[in-house]
């Protein structure tokens, strides 16, 4: 089954470094990118973070989610993030609405964060 | 308890987002993440606010009182560190806060832990610059 037009990308955000701990930047920019969408944190169904130094936990703590569907790392070196991309379209295929996809650049000089909608 | 010279359990590591409450205990106050931007008290420490999300925050007091929430017993030495505290109680708790928070009850015997048993938090210097909280029963509860 194709993927092509099963998904979108619907927010992208961005932060420098903050020079604080290893999740603050992704989840500042996670949170760009969800306003940037028009949702709500908590509106996630599905989070693919990277492979290294997070894990999902992270980021429903700090979002509030009650309620997570699905979580999965796409362990494959730098390019886990766009792994990761192809990994969230198949989870909204099957069931999920909205999920996270989260990036990280490899000196910690910023983060990138994506967002789909089924 | 006194500090020893041999302590071999694991220890945490401080991150920019926790030293503030590592830093707490090693002066015997129990310090709690409060939102900068909506007051929500969160716990254990973490960047973001699961509230507002904001990314401000403050530290404040806790009162060290609460209440048992649920635990568990240990009879197995998963690390060679705690061979010696065996059987030990680790005991989640809902602090007079609103938020949760995971220690070693001590002093209180299986058959009288309980759902709701009144506990407060005491601390204890382990290592030079190490200062971990353990629980007891609140008699005065």
């Amino acid at each position: 089954m194709s993927l092509r037009d099963k998904a979108a990308i619907t927010g992208i955000g961005e932060t420098a470094n903050s020079g604080r701990s290893v999740p603050s930047p992704q989840l500042g920019a996670l949170v760009r990118a969800i306003k940037g969408a028009g949702l709500h944190p908590s509106d996630i169904d599905v989070i693919i973070p990277y492979g290294s130094a997070v894990v999902a936990d992270d980021f429903v703590t700090n979002f509030g989610i009650p309620d997570l569907r699905f979580s999965a790392t796409t362990p494959l070196g730098g390019a886990s993030c766009v792994a990761a991309v192809q990994y969230a379209m198949g989870a909204m295929v099957a069931d999920a609405k909205i999920g996270l996809v989260s990036g990280y650049g490899d000196m910690g000089d910023g983060s990138v964060a994506m967002m789909w909608r089924g | 308890m006194s500090a020893t010279q041999t302590y071999n359990k694991l220890v945490p590591e401080p991150t920019s987002d926790s030293a503030g409450y590592w830093q707490g205990l090693n002066e015997h106050k129990l310090l709690l993440q409060k939102c900068a931007g909506c007051g929500t008290i969160r716990h254990y420490p973490r960047p973001m606010c699961p509230s507002c999300h904001s990314m401000d925050s403050t530290w404040v007091e806790a009162s060290g009182r609460g209440v048992v929430h649920s635990w568990t017993i240990t009879h197995h030495a998963f690390h060679p560190g705690v061979r010696d505290d065996l059987p030990y109680t680790l005991a989640t708790i809902d602090l007079a806060e609103g938020v949760r928070m995971n220690a070693q009850l001590r002093g209180v015997a299986p058959e009288m832990l309980r759902i709701g048993l009144p506990v407060r938090v005491k601390f204890e210097t382990v290592k030079e610059g190490l200062t971990l909280p353990y629980l007891v029963a609140d008699a005065g509860a």
